[in-house]
C-alpha cells in the first residue's frame, strides 16, 4: 500500500517536473535570436527557400501558437523534427538512447562492483599500504579528466597494442538485426554469436573508461561510510558474538554503509545516462551525448528540447528508484515520508 | 540446523544454475558452429575504402542537401548531365553526350547517353531528367541556381530541352553542381505519399541514381556503407573501389591514430598543426590543393563609420596579411580580390592590399574620422578558431590607428540571424565562403549584388553599387566565357578599389591519405568530396 501511494505521488511529480522543463526549454529557445531555417537552407539560399523551410517546420507561426502545437505533439509522443538530421527527434533518440543505455549499464555495474570492493577493502585495511594504494587509484578517477583517460586508453590499447578497436559499437562487417537497440540483448535474442562477441569487445574500452571515473566517487563514499559504521558499537557486538569477519563486514557493516553509496551510484548512473559527451565522441559511441553536443552546436532547438526532456526524465526516474532502493537496503526507512 | 538446510538448498540451486549456463553456452556455440552455415560469399573480391568524416551526414537527398557531408554521398551515388573534367573547371558530358544552346541563350537541348541504368536496373531517359528537375524545383530548398528555368521538356526518349525565362549564361555550369543530380523517377513513384509528394522521407535515407554506388546501410550516428551499383554504365572492369565505409571520427587525435594504423584510407580532417609531422611519415601522402573557398571579413558598408570608403581602405591597409597567413591560417594564400584564384574570372592584375601604415594613416586622414577614436564590432562564428585569432590580430593592427575592435562570438545559427537583420548587423563579420558551382556568378553576384542584401540573400557586406549591379547582370546575359571573365575581373577591381570587404585568404584543402590509396583527383569546386570510382587501394602497401 505504502509503496504504491509513494510511487503514484512521485510519478505525479515527474509529470510536473517535465511540464515545467518543457515550458522553460521552449521559451529559452525563443530568447536566442537564432534562425535555424536559414542555417539549414545554406548560406546561398534565397529568402523564398528559407520561408519554405520555415513553413515546412512550422517556424513561421507566432511563439504561443508554436508552444501549443509543441505541447499537443508532446502528448502524441512527437518531439518535432530535428533540423540537423532532418529526422523526427524521437526517431533519433530511439537510436541514440539504447546505445547510451547499454554503455551506462555496463559501466555502472563495473563501477559498483569494483568501487564498493575498493571502498570496503580500503576501510577495513585503513591506513595500511593497501588502503593508500587503493585511495590513490580511486583518486585518479576524480583527478583525471575523462577525455584524457579515454585518449590514453585509445593510444595504448588501440594504436600501440592493437588489441581493441578505436571506437564504434560493433564491427561494421558484422550484421545485426535491430530489436531493442541494445546490441548485447539483440544479438542474444537472435542467437547471433559473432555480433554478441563483437558488441562486447567494442564495449570494453569505453565502459572501462566511464567506470573508472564513476568508481572513484563510489569507492570514496563507501570507504568513508564504512569507516563510520565499523566504529559503531554493534560491530563490536557482532564480532564478540563470534561471527566470521567476512560476514561482519559484508553483511552487517556494508549493508548499513551502502545507503549513502547507493545515492551516489544512482546519481552517477543518471549522469552517464545523460550522455558523457567526450567519452562518446572519442570512442565514436553514437549516444545521446554526441547527439546533444551536435544539436547545441547547430542550435537545433527541437533536438535540444527533446534530449533535455529525456535526460530530465531519466534523472527523476533514477532518483525514484534510488529512494525505493533505500527501503530495501534498510527496512527501517519508510518510503511514506 | 536451519542454517545447514539453507546452505544445502543454495548448493542445489547453484548446481541447477550452473547447468543451465553450461547448456546455454554449449547450445549457443553449437548453433554458431552448425546452424549459421557458410557466410553468403561476395560475388567477387571487394575493394573497400575506409573514409573518416568529422560529422554525421545531414541527408543524402541531392535536392535538399548542401553541406559537403551530403554532397560527398551524392557525388558517388548520382550523376549529372555534365561534370567537371578532372581537376579543371572545364565541363564534359556524363549523362548528356552533347548539347546545343540556342542563339538567344534561352533554349538548351541535350542529347542523352543511351544504355544507362539506375541502381535498380531502371533505364535512364529524358523523362528522368524532367522529373528530377521538377522535384528539385518543386521542393524548392536548393533550387537557387535554377531560378531561371521555365520549363523542362522531354522532346524525345533521349533528348531533353530546358527553356529559360531569360538568358542565363551560368546555367551550364550550374548543371555540374550536385543539386542537378538525376534521380530515379520510379523510386519517386514508389515512395511518394499524399503528405510527401516528393518522397523526401525516402530520399533522405536512400539513394537511387545512375552513379557507381548506392547506399546500403546508414548506421545513424556511426557511419554508412555504400556498395557498387551493378548496372553502372562504365562497368566494373579494372581497378575500382567497390565498397565504401565511412565512419564518423570527431576527435582529430583518434583520426590520426586510425590513419597511421591503416584503418582509415583517406581523410580531410587532420589537424593543421599536425601536418608538418605527418609529412615525415613515409606511409602517408598529403596532398594540398586549391579550393573555391575564401575567408573574408565582411564590412557592413551601410553602417557608419564603415560607410566611409576611406575608413574601409585604411583598415585594408592596416591589416597584417603576412602575419595572418604565417601564424593563423598556415596553408593557402592571401586573397587577391573577392574570388579564389582557382576560379576563372580571377586575375593577378587585381590590386592586393598589403600592410602599409603610412597609406592607412593617409586614408584615415581623408575620412570623416581623421583621428580614429571609434569602436568596431567584430563578429565570428563559435568554434572557428581561425576567425577568433583573426579578430585579435585585427584588434592589434587597428589599435595603431586608434580604432578599437570589440570581438564577439555567436553560434552560426545566431550569427546568421544577427547579420541578416539590418538592425542588429555588426560592423564586421568573419566568413568562410565555400562555393560549389564553377562559375564566378555564384560567388560574386550572391555577395555583392544589391538585390542580395539581407534579408534577400548573402550580401552580408550590405554592398550597393549600381555599376557593379549592371556588370553582374550583363555577365549573365553574355554567352562568351572570355568576355564574362573580363566582366567579373572589372567587378573585382571595383570591389577592391572600394574596399568592399577585407579579402583575407583563399584556402587550400589538405587531404591526408595512406600511401596505399590511389587515384584521388582533387577538384577546387568539389572540395571535401571524392571521385570514388577512379580510386583504388593496394592492400599489400598497407603498414
Amino acid at each position: 500500500m505504502g509503496i504504491q501511494r509513494f510511487f503514484a505521488k512521485r510519478l505525479m511529480w515527474i509529470v510536473f517536473v517535465l511540464a515545467g522543463l518543457a515550458v522553460i526549454t521552449f521559451f529559452v529557445s525563443f530568447m536566442v535570436p537564432a534562425d535555424p531555417a536559414r542555417y539549414f537552407a545554406g548560406p546561398h539560399a534565397t529568402n523564398e527557400q528559407v520561408e519554405a523551410l520555415k513553413r515546412r517546420y512550422g517556424l513561421d507561426r507566432p511563439p504561443h501558437e508554436q508552444f501549443v502545437n509543441y505541447i499537443i505533439r508532446l502528448f502524441h509522443g512527437d518531439l518535432g523534427m530535428a533540423l540537423h538530421t532532418r529526422r523526427p527527434v524521437i526517431e533519433d533518440l530511439k537510436i541514440r538512447f539504447p546505445a547510451t543505455l547499454e554503455l551506462a549499464l555496463i559501466s555502472i555495474v563495473i563501477a559498483t562492483l569494483v568501487g564498493v570492493f575498493v571502498g570496503v577493502v580500503s576501510a577495513v585495511k585503513k591506513d595500511t599500504l593497501i588502503d593508500n594504494v587503493m585511495r590513490v587509484f580511486a583518486l585518479g578517477g576524480v583527478a583525471l579528466p575523462g577525455f584524457f583517460l579515454a585518449l590514453v586508453f585509445q593510444f595504448v590499447f588501440y594504436a600501440r597494442l592493437g588489441i581493441f578497436p578505436s571506437g564504434g559499437r560493433i564491427d561494421p562487417h558484422v550484421q545485426l538485426q535491430r530489436i531493442t537497440g541494445l546490441n548485447l540483448i539483440d544479438s542474444a535474442i537472435t542467437l547471433n554469436w559473432p555480433a554478441f562477441v563483437s558488441s562486447f569487445y567494442y564495449l570494453i574500452l569505453p565502459s572501462t573508461c566511464l567506470a573508472y571515473i564513476a568508481l572513484s566517487t563510489i569507492a570514496r563514499m563507501t570507504r568513508s561510510s564504512m569507516l563510520e559504521v565499523l566504529s559503531q558499537d554493534y560491530m563490536k557486538t557482532a564480532k564478540a558474538k563470534g561471527l566470521a569477519n567476512f560476514k561482519v563486514i559484508y553483511k552487517h557493516a556494508l549493508r548499513n554503509a551502502l545507503i549513502p553509496t547507493s545515492t551516489v551510484i544512482g546519481l552517477t548512473f543518471g549522469n552517464i545516462l545523460g550522455g558523457s559527451v567526450l567519452i562518446e565522441l572519442i570512442f565514436r559511441w553514437p549516444g545521446v551525448g554526441t547527439y546533444l553536443a551536435q544539436s547545441m552546436i547547430t542550435l537545433d532547438f527541437p533536438a535540444i528540447m527533446g534530449t533535455t526532456l529525456l535526460i530530465a526524465a531519466i534523472y527523476v526516474i533514477v532518483n525514484l528508484f534510488v529512494d525505493i532502493g533505500y527501503s530495501i537496503i534498510d527496512p527501517r526507512i519508510s518510503v511514506e515520508k | 540446523m536451519s542454517l545447514i538446510e539453507k546452505k544445502a538448498l543454495t548448493k542445489i540451486q547453484a548446481i541447477i544454475i550452473a547447468l543451465i549456463i553450461i547448456v546455454a553456452v554449449i547450445a549457443g556455440a553449437a548453433y554458431y558452429l552448425f546452424m549459421t552455415g557458410p557466410e553468403e560469399a561476395p560475388l567477387e573480391e571487394e575493394m573497400e575504402l575506409n573514409v573518416a568524416w568529422v560529422s554525421e551526414v545531414t541527408t543524402v537527398d541531392p535536392h535538399t542537401g548542401w553541406s559537403t557531408d551530403s554532397l560527398m554521398v551524392v557525388r558517388g551515388c548520382y550523376e549529372r548531365l555534365v561534370r567537371l573534367k578532372g581537376s579543371t573547371m572545364q565541363l564534359e558530358g556524363v549523362l548528356a553526350e552533347d548539347w546545343e544552346v540556342s542563339a538567344d541563350g534561352l533554349e538548351y537541348t541535350f542529347d542523352l547517353r543511351e544504355g544507362v541504368k539506375f541502381a535498380d536496373g531502371t533505364p535512364f531517359n529524358a523523362t528522368a531528367v524532367k522529373v528530377s528537375f521538377e522535384r528539385l524545383i518543386g521542393i524548392g530548398q536548393q533550387s537557387h541556381n535554377f531560378v531561371a528555368v521555365k520549363d523542362v521538356e522531354a522532346i524525345g526518349p533521349y533528348t531533353v530541352k530546358f527553356t529559360l525565362e531569360y538568358p542565363f549564361a551560368p546555367f551550364l555550369n550550374a548543371l555540374a553542381t550536385m543539386q542537378a543530380s538525376i534521380t530515379n523517377p520510379k523510386a519517386l513513384e514508389t515512395h511518394k505519399t499524399a503528405d510527401d509528394p516528393w518522397a523526401m522521407d525516402w530520399f533522405h535515407d536512400w539513394t537511387n541514381g545512375t552513379g557507381p554506388y548506392r547506399m546500403k546501410e546508414w548506421r545513424k550516428g556511426e557511419g554508412w556503407t555504400l556498395v557498387r551499383n551493378p548496372y553502372y554504365w562504365r562497368g566494373w572492369e579494372g581497378k575500382h573501389i567497390t565498397k565504401i565505409n565511412m565512419e564518423i571520427v570527431v576527435e582529430p587525435a583518434t583520426n590520426r591514430m586510425m590513419m597511421e594504423k591503416g584503418d582509415v584510407d583517406i581523410s580531410f580532417w587532420m589537424p593543421k598543426e599536425d601536418i608538418p609531422e605527418l609529412q615525415l611519415n613515409p606511409n602517408l601522402k598529403i596532398v594540398e590543393y586549391p579550393a573555391l573557398s575564401t575567408l573574408y571579413l565582411a564590412f557592413n558598408n551601410e553602417k557608419p563609420p564603415l560607410d566611409d570608403v576611406h575608413v574601409r581602405k585604411a583598415i585594408s591597409y592596416a591589416f597584417d596579411y603576412t602575419q595572418a597567413l604565417a601564424v593563423i591560417l598556415y596553408h593557402g594564400k592571401q586573397s587577391r580580390g573577392c574570388m579564389p584564384s582557382a576560379l576563372w574570372g580571377w586575375s593577378n592584375e587585381t590590386f592586393q592590399y598589403t600592410k602599409n601604415m603610412t597609406a592607412a594613416r593617409e586614408e584615415l586622414a581623408q575620412s570623416a574620422y581623421p583621428d580614429g577614436g571609434f569602436t568596431l564590432s567584430y563578429l565570428y562564428c563559435g568554434g572557428v578558431e581561425e576567425e577568433r585569432k583573426l579578430g585579435m590580430l585585427l584588434q592589434s593592427c587597428l589599435s595603431e590607428l586608434n580604432i578599437d575592435v570589440a570581438i564577439e562570438v555567436q553560434p552560426w545559427a545566431t550569427l546568421t540571424a544577427t547579420t541578416t537583420n539590418p538592425e542588429t548587423a555588426r560592423h564586421i563579420v568573419a566568413l568562410f565562403d565555400f562555393v560549389f558551382a564553377p562559375d564566378p556568378h555564384f560567388t560574386v553576384n550572391d555577395r555583392f549584388h544589391s538585390s542580395r542584401i539581407p534579408p534577400g540573400g548573402y550580401n552580408w557586406d550590405y554592398y550597393n553599387n549600381t555599376e557593379v549591379d549592371q556588370l553582374l547582370e550583363q555577365a549573365t546575359l553574355e554567352q562568351d566565357k572570355e568576355t564574362r571573365a573580363s566582366m567579373y575581373h572589372q567587378v573585382d577591381q571595383i570591389l577592391v578599389e572600394e574596399a568592399a570587404a577585407l579579402f583575407v585568404y583563399e584556402e587550400s584543402k589538405i587531404v591526408t591519405m595512406g600511401a596505399w590509396t590511389h587515384g584521388f583527383t582533387p577538384n577546387p569546386a568539389l572540395v571535401e568530396t571524392f571521385n570514388f570510382y577512379d580510386m583504388y587501394v593496394v592492400e599489400e602497401e598497407k603498414p
